[in-house]
């Protein structure tokens, strides 16, 4: 039973590698033949897990990269077309190319980003360890005390209540766009429509105000 | 026996850099809610991107809501910008699911949606399907269609969009300026003439101290461009009206409606009209339901700023281009 179902598997990576390799465009029907040629490597538990063993705790996160890796390249260049279905299964041949080249490959790269993470820090991060203050405080803060009178300035046509500290304070405090569309009678569309193009129009201030 | 997959999914890890952003937002919010929302999303977002990068499409995280850490913050957002195509939203669910959560905030203005099934131990995902429109808050699962036909649908965008851009660089820019001192482009007419009213509204007739609105709209036959791709199929044409209100001085303001041409009483349905910005990037989006008499836009622009008014119906599709100076 096992090997029947391990005869199939082959079977169909084979009929899917084919099916990829007739046309040399990304076109549908060849993004349609990777996709589930990927999907069907994937789900099916048969991938290597090379260097077993090694690396601790930082093994999936190589795993991972380097099973990106692999995937990315059979999509690109054609790269389909290196596999010969004369030579033996598309099994055998993507393990062959994870253990040899996407794993050692992967090594440096996750081993090398763990030793830079404390040094080049997303600079949201970077924020001093005096100000132990999340992003969200940061924001609301900033759109509360609104410092150059803009954020309460800016409002729906003919809505001066309905302006932009306003929808953002009730939607900090989780109010929802049909309790602010009642509150003020104002549609929900016009309402989140509105709130998007401020956050748009405003996105270099905040940058400004918070430093990121 | 091996369950042969019928329906079209792609699951693999989700990228490392991904995660770890996705990790790093969420610990920045208020709410153990607010947190595995903007957990979520950014998970999501990052593998959708990864797979259309495979398949070959161009996206732009950096033009994504999304992947903005205020608008991140301060909405439910998981667009992703597809280079020249538009934002296609990618909503994370748990496994098991049946329904998948669409804020209003997100139901305009995207070309799509993808469900993406995010793994129990947040390190793998599944694309489910997509559906190109939402009118619900909730979507249940099992009315996605599958990943072939999201893969289809990019296909002809990406070649809609070669046809729009080479049929719009040759079209004249439509100057908004020139308006204000009576002179019009060819093809832009007396609202009279289209719709056999006076105004699209009343209260436009009338003159204000400030100056009076001034509106003309164009036949927009949408009929010639249907009939060309599908041999005559439907026959649909539409008034589009640009109106600017008196009293624009620095800032202009700028109402685009669709009407229906003199004689019929609703637009067609799913038409979608949108506001581009000179980049292309929609910026503002009005679709018809099943009965719908117009619809309208209202914005503001600056001086020498451009846009562009885009009518779609179906795959056919017809952009405007607008300038003030």
């Amino acid at each position: 039973m096992t090997n029947d179902w391990r005869k199939q598997l082959d079977a169909q990576l084979k009929e899917l590698a084919i099916a990829a390799q007739q046309y040399t465009q990304l076109t549908k029907e060849k993004r349609i033949a990777l996709t589930r040629l990927i999907n069907t490597i994937w789900q099916s538990g048969k991938l290597v897990r090379p260097y077993k063993g090694q690396f601790q705790l930082l093994y999936e996160d190589i795993y991972d990269e380097a099973v990106q890796n692999l995937f990315f390249y059979l999509c690109q260049d054609n790269n389909i077309n290196r596999y010969d279905p004369e030579r033996g299964e598309v099994m055998t041949w993507v393990n062959m190319l994870l253990t040899k080249r996407f794993f050692p490959e992967a090594i440096p790269k996750v081993i090398g980003k763990e030793n830079e993470i404390n040094l080049e820090n997303s600079h949201w991060e970077n924020i001093p360890s005096s100000q132990p203050i999340s992003l969200f405080e940061q924001v609301r803060e900033c759109i509360e005390s609104d410092p150059e009178f803009i954020f309460c300035k800016e409002h729906i046509k003919g809505h001066p209540e309905a302006n932009f500290q306003a929808i953002a304070q009730r939607r900090c405090s989780g109010i929802s766009w049909k309790d602010i569309s009642a509150e003020w009678g104002i549609g929900i569309t016009s309402l989140h429509n509105f709130y998007q193009r401020c956050l748009k129009k405003f996105a270099n201030k905040f940058q400004e105000y918070l430093y990121i | 026996m091996s369950k042969i997959i019928e329906v079209l999914t792609f699951s693999a890890p989700i990228p490392g850099d991904g995660r770890h952003r996705a990790e790093e937002l969420r610990r920045q919010q208020a709410t153990q809610a607010k947190g595995e929302q903007v957990y979520l999303n950014t998970l999501s977002v990052s593998f959708v991107n990864y797979y259309l990068f495979c398949m070959g499409f161009e996206t732009d995280l950096n033009k994504s809501d999304s992947w903005n850490v205020i608008q991140q913050t301060l909405m439910d957002v998981a667009d992703l910008s597809l280079k020249n195509l538009g934002l296609l939203e990618c909503r994370p669910v748990l496994s098991d699911a049946q329904f998948v959560y669409v804020p209003p905030e997100v139901q305009s203005n995207r070309i799509g949606y993808v469900v993406v099934q995010i793994g129990k131990s947040f390190r793998e995902a599944k694309l489910l399907g997509f559906v190109k429109q939402v009118q619900t808050d909730l979507l249940p699962i099992n009315q996605l269609q599958p990943l072939d036909e999201l893969l289809e649908y990019l296909e002809e965008l990406s070649q809609f969009q070669l046809a729009d851009n080479s049929l719009t660089c040759h079209q004249n820019l439509v100057n908004l300026k020139q308006w204000l001192e009576n002179i019009f482009e060819s093809g832009w007419q007396e609202i009279e003439t289209l719709l056999g009213t006076p105004s699209v509204n009343p209260a436009w007739s009338l003159r204000s101290a400030n100056g009076a609105f001034i509106s003309r709209g164009k036949l927009i036959d949408l009929e010639k461009i249907l009939s060309d791709a599908y041999g005559g199929l439907r026959q649909r044409a539409v008034v589009l009206v640009v109106t600017l209100p008196p009293d624009n001085e620095q800032e202009m303001d700028v109402i685009v409606e669709v009407h229906p041409t003199n004689g019929q009483d609703y637009l067609p349905p799913n038409l979608h009209l949108m506001i581009l910005d000179f980049e292309g990037g929609s910026v503002m989006e009005a679709q018809t339901r099943s009965s719908n008499k117009n619809i309208q836009l209202e914005f503001s622009c600056e001086m020498g700023e451009r846009f562009s008014v885009k009518l779609a119906l179906g795959d056919i599709s017809i952009t405007e281009n607008f300038v003030i100076c």
